[in-house]
């Protein structure tokens, strides 16, 4: 008897380890074709919580973030800010492998990000406050 | 993301229970149920450890090795469970200094700084063989210590990636780069000497790959392939040992009573294995001389068929994937060159034993990770998958140019 | 720096893809093409663990009467006894998993081991799971060979010490009812001589009766005589002069201790076997017409066997010849010297022809092979090979034949109560021995049962030796 079990057991094993590398393998292409898709459809943006009023900027309004968002004073920036305390080229959001990074550019008084200033570019996730000059926002996607 | 991974840890285990189930049913014993408890603890608990304290890193690269583990325990089992015993404190070992990688090594980046030391490791340890070593199955390649034998041919490939990672980067010109292989190439003439000609080939194929990726210039590639051909060569006819392999490889049969024993019997193992194979514990993988080792690979297929071999070869080869995958998000130079020197050194060992078993390549005794049985290969290789783990895990810090 | 280092590993992924893909592929390849072929190499021991689940079956003689038969011993392994193995070492062929198998014992290795299916890619060996559960003892099927018994063992004694062989056919059928090839080898004892007996330098495992390779001698007249009496249209009164020697250019043909038999009609050339007859009629006939009487009794042919397998190898026997104006070469093949060969396999077809009305039936050794239960599987029908000569010409040589027994050269074959038909040989040795003794015969001539060829190795005049031993073969199957 244990001779017919053993043979037809076989096939379920067989079976079994190929359903394992099926999962695995599946796994791996969501995350293969996830990647991708985020690139095409940015779903992040930034909510401003407070900003002067004479910045150009309305506190709650929502600002959409690109592959690539420059921040900074000057006008050929994405989100421009009239703000003396924002450099004219301030900061910059970006996205790179699927996730979302921000770097200060070398501004005069710099970019805070939960409270702490930004040396190198870091990653940021949602619910991360950010503050340039007197303006301050609220990653959200 | 988690629950796929939690249902695959349970499937694995599920796996592991019915194939001790089946060996606990033929041998009319509850003891291999023991030990299929155990490693299913075992996988359950290391898995559970990491994905909820290092979660930021990429868990498939302990679940895959500890599936492919399975397989080994299985077969070393069914072969000879005083082995498998011994196998199994192997196999905790080797969790345990995974676990103590990546608990305690904080930063690898800050190893870099060692390389010189490294080299010098890995060509003592190669020598030691030489001076206080025992030749085992016609290779000189082994070490005694009290009741142990070790291998410092798998813990001086550990040293070598180390020491490419950290010694490449600085290379500018051709001239740094013929520096830098010079103790490479001592270790692998050492090899050659001490018969151990698989190791040799593994170190060159790690070589290669890290000076490839390191420098990006094909010209470093000629250039050392030029030097293997040559070496080849010379070994070919300086060395008996290298001929009597390479004849065996053409023509096993000629001589299958005597030195091409071990690689017919593996052949007619995996040819009596079929699509299904035989069903474990039903086939005869006893007859294939060093099945617990090098010829492991053989008894898989003889009893898991050719669908059982291809799982594992596919498991090896997402493995490798993964591994190359954490190189490229490595968050420094030295950490993706030593991603890419372990899996390369994964792959390359797979390749070299399974195409020597299957005889598509001359057959080169060396292990194969995660499976065989042996104390140094695999501790090096939870090793190596700690670090490979810890790589994954600090992921770049992104400069946008 | 960073972007070569990204190319770099995604080329090294690609490259790991291709070697591993590589593997698997070859893994399929050997599989599917290699696998089959090297299973059954003598170094795969999981034969014997497969092979001894079922008790190997039996050899059998054309009786039914056990040759070879296994048997369950104490330690769960088989023991196969070979009874009277020498004599049919060259028939079963040895079975040994340490030196592989041979004759029958490899081509009904299947049959004997009750296998149903050889192994397949489908999961090595299938195992009927009904087998499984029974658990009485499983048998593989019997085969009953064409092979007489007595007549075999009778000729194996017969050959004595001698070097040599005999082949003994039923002409209507094409059974096989003996082969025995002397010095022989006990099947039973082979793991331990298969060294010496290889080493031997008398050549036991050659199988002389079907592989031989043998100056046929005076047995060739009944070529060259059926040749003349099909292709020349003249009185078979005809007479030849002989004077002992016939001289062609520089070459002399000289009859048996130079005798000379003066005016000499076919029929008394035949009886005598008068060399210098039969040097005239070949440079007569000349090189085609006598090939192609030849071809028409097989030689130069592959010779099939009456069987699925081909169980015994039979190796053709030959004619040719260095220059075909060559009189003095065409004079030497006329008598079987020169340029032809045959054994005595060859020789027995040749005589079973002409006993058989001219008709050659195909030969063959495997009767029907039997279930464990003892119903018949399969059974061989007799088939006709091939027309090598006129019914008209077999009768005129069948009354040669007999003549020769009766009072020609073959005296030495008369059995008593029995018509026996038979030609001498004897062969010129090169190595400048004692020539070999060939005797070719059928008996009863008027309703021929059995046809034998003997030759035994430089023992002489073919009316010695090899009229003895086919003398006592016919007898052992006559029951005389």
């Amino acid at each position: 008897m244990v001779k017919q079990i053993t043979l037809i057991l076989r096939f379920v094993v067989i079976g079994l380890i190929y359903v394992v590398l099926f999962k695995i393998i599946k796994v791996m292409y969501t995350d293969l074709k996830g990647s991708k898709k985020k690139d095409r459809f940015l779903d992040y943006a930034l909510e401003v919580l407070d900003a002067p009023s004479e910045s150009g900027i309305s506190k709650g309004s929502v600002l959409t973030l690109h592959t690539i968002t420059n921040i900074g004073r000057n006008q050929s920036n994405n989100i421009i800010i009239d703000d003396p305390y924002v450099s004219s080229y301030h900061a910059r959001i970006f996205i790179k492998d699927d996730e979302l990074y921000i770097m200060d550019l070398n501004s005069t008084n710099g970019t805070i990000k939960n409270g702490d200033l930004l040396k190198e570019a870091e990653e940021l996730y949602s619910g991360d406050i950010i503050e340039i000059g007197r303006a301050k926002f609220k990653v959200i996607g | 993301m988690k629950t796929f991974e939690k249902s695959i840890i349970k499937d694995i285990c599920i796996i592991t229970m019915l194939l001790y189930s089946i060996l606990a049913l033929s041998k009319m014993d509850y003891r291999p149920l023991e030990v299929g408890g155990l490693s299913c603890i075992l996988i359950i608990s290391s898995y559970s450890i990491i994905s909820k304290f290092f979660y930021k890193g990429d868990k498939f690269l302990l679940i895959i090795p500890l599936f492919i583990t399975q397989f080994g325990l299985i077969m070393i089992y069914r072969i000879n469970s005083a082995l498998a015993f011994k196998q199994i404190v192997w196999f905790v070992l080797g969790l345990g200094i995974y676990m103590i990688i990546v608990i305690f090594l904080r930063d690898i980046s800050r190893l870099e700084k060692f390389k010189y030391l490294y080299a010098i490791i890995a060509i003592l340890l190669l020598s030691s063989t030489l001076f206080f070593g025992k030749e085992i199955k016609g290779s000189r390649n082994w070490l005694r210590i009290g009741k142990y034998s070790i291998q410092p041919s798998e813990i001086a490939k550990f040293f070598l990636i180390f020491y490419l990672a950290s010694a490449i980067q600085d290379v500018k010109d051709f001239k740094d780069a013929v520096k830098i292989s010079i103790p490479v190439f001592i270790c692998i003439g050492l090899l050659v000497v001490e018969k151990d000609l698989g190791a040799g080939l593994i170190f060159f194929g790690i070589f290669i790959t890290m000076v490839y990726i390191g420098t990006s210039d094909r010209k470093f590639i000629l250039a050392s392939l030029g030097v293997f051909i040559v070496g080849s060569i010379f070994s070919y006819f300086k060395f008996a040992h290298v001929r009597t392999r390479f004849a065996i490889w053409i023509d096993p049969w000629k001589d299958k009573y005597d030195k091409g024993n071990q690689i017919c019997q593996s052949l007619l193992a995996i040819a009596s294995g079929g699509l299904f194979g035989t069903g474990l514990g039903l086939g005869h993988p006893e007859f294939i001389p060093e099945v617990h080792n090098d010829c492991i690979f053989a008894a898989i297929c003889e009893e898991f068929g050719l669908l059982g071999g291809t799982a594992l070869i596919l498991l090896y080869l997402i493995l490798v994937y993964r591994g190359l995958r954490a190189a490229i998000n490595a968050k420094d130079n030295f950490s993706s060159l030593v991603a890419v020197g372990i899996s390369s050194m994964i792959g390359f060992q797979v390749f070299v034993i399974i195409g020597g078993v299957i005889k598509m390549i001359p057959l080169t005794g060396v292990t194969l990770p995660f499976v065989s049985y042996g104390g140094s290969s695999m501790i090096l290789n939870f090793a190596c998958l700690g670090v490979l783990q810890k790589i994954s895990e600090a992921r770049r810090t992104v400069v946008y140019e | 720096m960073n972007k070569d280092i990204e190319k770099g590993i995604k080329r090294l992924v690609i490259f790991f893809s291709i070697c591993f893909f590589s593997i698997i592929g070859y893994l399929t390849y050997f599989n599917i093409f290699t696998a089959d072929k090297i299973v059954t190499d003598p170094t795969n021991r999981r034969l014997a663990i497969y092979d001894n689940e079922y008790i190997r079956g039996s050899i059998l003689d054309r009786n039914g009467k056990p040759i070879v038969t296994s048997k369950r011993n104490e330690k769960g392994t088989q023991d196969r006894t070979y009874t009277n193995g020498e004599a049919y070492a060259h028939v079963t062929g040895y079975s040994s998993y340490k030196y592989g198998k041979t004759g029958v014992e490899l081509k009904y290795n299947d049959i004997l081991q009750g296998r149903n299916f050889m192994y397949n890619v489908f999961g090595g060996m299938t195992k009927n799971i009904g087998d499984i559960i029974t658990k009485k003892e499983k048998r593989g099927n019997d085969v009953c060979l064409t092979i007489d018994k007595a007549t075999q063992e009778r000729a194996y004694k017969a050959m004595g010490t001698d070097k040599g062989g005999v082949a003994a056919i039923n002409p209507k059928t094409g059974e096989i009812i003996a082969m025995v090839s002397t010095p022989s080898f006990n099947p039973q004892n082979i793991n331990e001589n298969f060294d010496s007996l290889k080493n031997d330098e008398r050549k036991p495992f050659i199988n002389r009766a079907a592989q031989g390779y043998y100056p046929p001698g005076s047995v060739f007249k009944l070529v060259t005589t059926a040749s003349f009496i099909e292709n020349e249209n003249q009185s078979l009164d005809r007479t030849f002069n002989c004077n002992g020697k016939l001289k062609i250019g520089n070459y002399t043909l000289i009859d048996q201790n130079n005798k000379s038999h003066g005016k000499i009609n076919l029929k008394n050339a035949f009886k005598y076997s008068c060399n210098y007859t039969f040097g005239s009629i070949g440079m007569e006939l000349g090189y085609d017409r006598l090939k192609d009487s030849a071809e028409k009794f097989m030689f130069n042919k592959d010779i099939p066997l009456n069987q699925d397998y081909d169980t015994i190898n039979i190796k053709s026997g030959g004619i040719s010849i260095g220059d075909k104006n060559d009189k003095a070469e065409l004079a030497q093949n006329a008598i079987g010297q020169n340029k032809v060969a045959a054994n005595p396999m060859t020789m027995a077809l040749v005589t079973s022809a002409i006993a058989n009305n001219g008709v050659m039936m195909k030969p063959y050794i495997v009767k029907e092979v039997k279930n464990p239960y003892g119903f018949k599987i399969s059974e061989t029908v007799p088939q006709e090979l091939t027309e090598s000569i006129s019914r008209g010409t077999s009768d005129i040589i069948k009354d040669y034949m007999v003549e020769t027994v009766k009072s020609g050269t073959g005296t030495n074959a008369r059995i008593q109560g029995t018509t026996v038909a038979g030609k001498t040989g004897s062969a010129e040795d090169s190595s400048n021995n004692q020539s070999h003794s060939w005797f070719v015969a059928f008996a009863p001539a008027e309703d021929p049962q059995i046809a034998v060829a003997v030759i035994v190795e430089n023992a002489g005049y073919g009316g010695g030796r090899a009229a003895e031993v086919a003398r006592e073969t016919i007898k052992a199957y006559l029951n005389k």
